[in-house]
């Protein structure tokens, strides 16, 4: 089924469209969601968080407005800001999180801290710098989509992404991966 | 496509061409042709070498279900919502009747069973004589 066919049904209440919409969809959005939040626990939570909100919201989507994609990140993306916000107090333990990496991944030692590294390293940037790299280097949406997801101009989200990779760079050469 | 653009296309998306901008990819390609070694080029490599490992966790099976159990309700939850909605009733008199109606309801249950198996009189004397029986033992032990 197509993506305006399946959101159709969506829009008229159809369970098993939102079903087959999150067997397609769910494994990107939830590794969006993970690689921001840093933990399982709090990426299912906004997972179910943004497609409770898909189909609360499904009328509001329309095929002239952009891909279907592209409305699923903002609502993700919208998910995760909202959730920073409410937790801006939290302290996140990085320790924690490469605990939540270890359990996640069942291969060697070494992959397993190579995971971890990388995950500490994605945590480190600001949450828009974050999002507007895994928009456009993990999540696969061109500059434009990205732009609209984080409502910017092109323009300022290179600027963006220029300014994550320049955060990024002294950590990873200090690195030993 | 000059080295200034090239070098900001380099800054903002990576070393991979795949990444940049379908407008500008061929002409960033031509211009990566003519310097190989670009400094910056290189740089954005070794990251990019590292970025491209991120391995993220698929979603467990359960989300799935949870999702759609919060989206959908069960028929057994629907019905759960009614009763509790008939009980609690909509007006002053109602949130007083109906409550009162749901507790009273084993009360009148009890007696009414209980008034199905009257005891007989055999029952009652075989009562008496345990009763009697239990005092007689209670007072020996207090003269003891």
């Amino acid at each position: 089924m197509s993506d305006p066919a399946l959101m159709q049904a969506i829009q008229e209440g159809d369970e098993h469209a939102l079903h087959q919409l999150m067997r397609q969809y769910m494994p990107m959005m939830y590794a969006y969601i993970w690689r921001m939040v840093g933990n399982r626990a709090d990426a299912e939570e906004l997972c179910q968080e943004t497609f409770i909100k898909v189909w609360n919201h499904a009328k509001q989507w329309r095929v002239e407005k952009g891909a279907l994609s592209v409305w699923l990140h903002r609502i993700a993306h919208n998910c995760c800001m909202d959730f920073f916000r409410k937790n801006a107090w939290v302290t996140v333990s990085l320790d924690h999180v490469a605990d939540v990496v270890m359990l996640d991944q069942q291969d060697t030692l070494y992959q397993l801290e190579l995971q971890q590294h990388i995950t500490r390293l994605l945590l480190q940037l600001p949450e828009r710098q974050r999002s507007a790299l895994l928009l456009c280097y993990y999540q696969g949406l061109s500059n434009q989509e990205a732009a609209t997801v984080l409502n910017l101009t092109v323009n300022a989200l290179e600027s963006l992404l220029a300014r994550a990779r320049r955060t990024l760079k002294p950590y990873h050469e200090s690195s030993t991966f | 496509m000059n080295l200034q653009r090239f070098e900001q296309l380099i800054a903002a998306y990576g070393s991979q061409a795949h990444h940049w901008p379908v407008a500008e990819r061929q002409a960033a390609l031509s211009w990566l042709q003519q310097q190989p070694d670009n400094a910056l080029y290189c740089q954005a490599q070794q990251l990019d070498m590292l970025l491209n490992q991120s391995v993220a966790p698929l979603p467990a099976p359960q989300l799935y279900a949870n999702i759609l159990a919060k989206i959908c309700p069960t028929p057994f939850r629907d019905g759960y919502f009614y009763l509790c909605h008939w009980l609690w009733g909509e007006s002053q008199w109602q949130h007083c009747w109906r409550p009162a109606l749901l507790l009273g309801l084993p009360l009148l249950l009890g007696l009414f069973a209980s008034g199905l198996s009257t005891p007989s009189v055999e029952d009652l004397l075989w009562l008496d004589l345990e009763q009697s029986w239990v005092l007689m033992m209670a007072g020996h032990e207090m003269d003891l």
